[in-house]
């Protein structure tokens, strides 16, 4: 290949995936003049020019967002399989996997990943969260503490723009923040009930990656006020929420030290023996199907949770012959995610001449309450619940003839209505875990990964209580029509699939260190969802950004001293 | 519009399709506005009919003035499988036929009670192809409606970019 060489294809540093928190380490590294590549395995995604139903009404849909069959054919397993969303579905050829038990992966294979389909809430952790597994007696001990990752929030949320309020609850520390949403009526009713009937228990309005009033960080980048269109997972014009297409990537281009790779499918990481590190990555052009090998200084991993686990699992070496940085097996066991199987909803036969108006794109939250303070049930961990609580219109759709038209045309306000969901800590066990398949082969050639992740009693009686204590709280509101289920959704469900390839003190116990980087092969740094020791209760984005933020900086520093 | 009149335009524009010459075919002239569809003229005439049957004009818009006769169409053209398609051409070709028998009349010319009547009857039939075929046909109509542009501007009050949410506002009188 004419100019092609190996000098063309060495950098300072690779970051393999561009979603969320490879998005962030891109930002940090190039922002530091660091010469840096993104290996995304999808195509490119350029914010606003690549959002084709961005800002579309319903009727500039063909089908009104139904997938016409021939468009369906390929994607029978997918997600996003609307007319909306189609160009993020991921074709059911592309990453074949296992499901030794049942499992939802949701993958967004594309640049910006999983920032462009995100619920945008962000929730910091607290030591109650950190302190989780020591204080519990589960997994092993977070290297870290909330004053470490501390001022890393505090970074990306300014950066990245953050809506919400100052609520000082030291389960759910306070972010930066610009102005939250409104609650509803009936949100800031339930919020009155709840703090009276059960001391402890809080409702707040949710923190998102919302801007609400721009500030210049935010102009520079390009963006703009969210103008509550609610369509965020088509992409936005406005660069509104935060993703990685709308606000970091474009930022470390404008550095001139970043270039994207897209198309390129990461096969392994490449270690040299007589080094002692990692050199390098192999990918397969998804479109040539070509073998080509990258070569750099440091090597950010941020393929997703999962992919993260399989990339590092398929880094075999005569050093490594379980995968890279796997010397006590624990690579790809102690997997998590969120419990998310309960649902409920409710109806309130008040604020009969009230009603909202616009569209909201967050929703309230009620902080974990069961054994934040010290262990008080018999499940261990807890829960937090999301609540959407609005009022709908109400259309008889009984009649056909005059009488539909008129109803049509002219719906009548209806009850207001409230729903929660559960969003639950799981315990990593061994047990729950993900491993390569040893014969089946993806059409790249890269071994299948089989994912053996199920619930444990400890959820059950999560859910339980969940339950209970929604109809509690719903009753003790006064409403009506109390719907409160277990879906019994599988795990995956959630989009918050975590660890694998935990953080720890030590060595024979874990496989990162506290920045992040593998313990056995120190320039090989997994920030993403791979990392995470436990899961908390909150929606774990934030806590990936911050924490890549952190380990790149560290990275930076290193590289500097030249001891990395 | 008339229903009459939008259903006599529907007849000369299908006709225009089949009449098209080969040469402007292959010229690449052809009338955008009309797709090649699996329905026959009188099938067209018939969805139409029926979508104008559940949701009639009166003396406001219906279902033929935004266009939901050519969104049925294309819908279980694209979006549905043989055996719905089959089943939607010979459900309409029954109310055709029932329509002739009970009221000696093409369907199409039967008063909105009389079509609505033979059209409500399968709703509650034992057949379940018959049900299926009206559950289909009257939510895609209701959907077609509700998501028309004229719809959600000029009535249900829908813009795409809000600019705002409040979350407790009084009602208005």
């Amino acid at each position: 290949m004419p100019g092609d060489s190996v000098k063309n294809r060495t950098y300072e540093a690779i970051v393999i995936g561009s979603g969320a928190s490879g998005g962030w380490a891109a930002k940090e590294l190039c922002d530091k003049g660091i010469n840096t590549l993104i290996l995304e395995r999808g195509r490119n995604v350029e914010h606003i020019k690549d959002y084709p139903t961005a800002s579309k009404a319903p009727w500039q849909f063909e089908h009104r967002g139904t997938v016409s069959i021939e468009q369906r054919k390929n994607y029978q397993g997918a997600r996003f399989l609307r007319e909306e969303t189609l160009h993020w579905a991921l074709r059911d050829d592309e990453q074949p996997f296992i499901q030794e038990k049942p499992f939802r992966w949701v993958r967004g294979y594309h640049v910006g990943g999983k920032s462009l389909l995100w619920a945008r809430q962000t929730q910091r952790w607290s030591d109650y969260d950190f302190e989780g597994p020591i204080r519990d007696a589960f997994a092993v001990d977070w290297p870290i503490r909330y004053k470490d990752i501390e001022p890393w929030y505090t970074y990306v949320e300014k950066f990245a723009g953050i809506a919400g309020n100052k609520d000082g609850l030291p389960e759910l520390p306070d972010s930066e923040v610009m102005p939250g949403f409104e609650m509803s009526c009936l949100e800031r009713y339930f919020k009155e009930s709840i703090e009276k009937n059960f001391p402890g228990r809080h409702l707040i309005q949710a923190r998102c990656a919302h801007i609400t009033d721009p500030q210049p960080i935010h102009t520079q980048q390009g963006r703009n006020k969210c103008q509550n269109q609610n369509m965020c997972n088509r992409g936005c014009v406005y660069g509104g929420y935060f993703s990685s297409n709308a606000s970091t990537i474009p930022w470390a281009l404008r550095t001139g030290k970043l270039k994207i790779r897209p198309h390129a499918v990461v096969h392994s990481i490449i270690y040299d023996e007589k080094k002692n590190r990692a050199t390098g990555v192999r990918i397969i052009d998804s479109e040539t199907k070509e073998m080509i090998e990258f070569y750099a200084t440091v090597i950010f991993l941020n393929a997703s949770a999962l992919n993260s686990n399989a990339i590092l699992l398929n880094s075999t070496s005569t050093r490594f012959p379980n995968g890279l940085g796997n010397d006590n097996g624990l690579l790809g066991k102690y997997v998590a995610w969120h419990n998310y199987r309960g649902k409920g909803n409710a109806q309130y036969e008040g604020f009969k001449d009230k009603k909202t108006d616009g569209r909201n794109p967050s929703n309230a939250y009620i902080p974990r309450f069961r054994n934040v303070f010290k262990q008080e049930t018999d499940f261990l961990r807890g829960y937090a619940i999301g609540i959407g609580g609005g009022r709908g219109t109400f259309v008889s759709e009984d009649l056909i003839g005059d009488e539909l038209r008129e109803n049509l045309l002219h719906p009548q306000l209806g009850d207001w209505n409230i729903s929660s969901w559960m969003m639950g800590e799981t315990v990593p066990t061994e047990k729950n875990h993900v491993r390569l398949h040893k014969d089946l082969k993806d059409k790249y050639g890269i071994p299948q990964l089989i994912v053996s992740c199920d619930w444990t009693d400890n959820d059950d009686k999560m859910v339980a209580d969940y339950i209970e204590q929604s109809k509690l709280m719903f009753e003790k509101a006064g409403f009506i029509n109390i719907k409160v289920e277990d879906t019994k959704s599988p795990p995956g469900a959630d989009i918050h699939e975590m660890g694998g390839v935990r953080m720890g003190n030590d060595q024979k116990t874990s496989l990162l260190n506290k920045w992040n980087q593998l313990h056995e092969c120190k320039n090989v740094f997994v920030t993403d969802g791979a990392c995470m020791t436990s899961t908390g209760t909150q929606n774990p984005t934030l806590t990936f950004m911050a924490l890549t933020a952190r380990a790149s900086n560290y990275a930076v520093e290193e590289l500097k001293k030249g001891t990395i | 519009m008339n229903r009459r009149k939008v259903l006599k335009q529907l007849a000369i524009a299908t006709g225009g399709l089949i009449t098209l010459p080969q040469w402007m075919i292959s010229c690449g002239i052809s009338d955008s506005n009309v797709h090649t569809t699996s329905f026959s003229p009188v099938e067209q005439q018939l969805l139409a009919s029926v979508s104008d049957t559940i949701i009639p004009a009166g003396n406001s818009i219906g279902a033929l003035s935004v266009g939901v006769d050519k969104y049925l169409q294309k819908l279980i053209d694209d979006c549905y499988e043989k055996d719905v398609q089959d089943n939607a051409k010979f459900q309409l070709n029954g109310l055709e036929k029932s329509a002739k028998v009970k009221f000696k009349k093409s369907f199409v010319d039967c008063s909105q009670l009389q079509r609505q009547e033979l059209f409500v009857a399968l709703s509650s039939s034992n057949v379940k192809v018959e049900k299926d075929f009206f559950t289909l046909i009257k939510s895609e109509t209701i959907k077609g409606f509700n998501t028309s542009q004229k719809v959600m501007q000029d009535y249900l009050n829908y813009k795409v970019a809000p600019g705002h949410y409040y979350g407790c506002v009084d009602v208005k009188a």
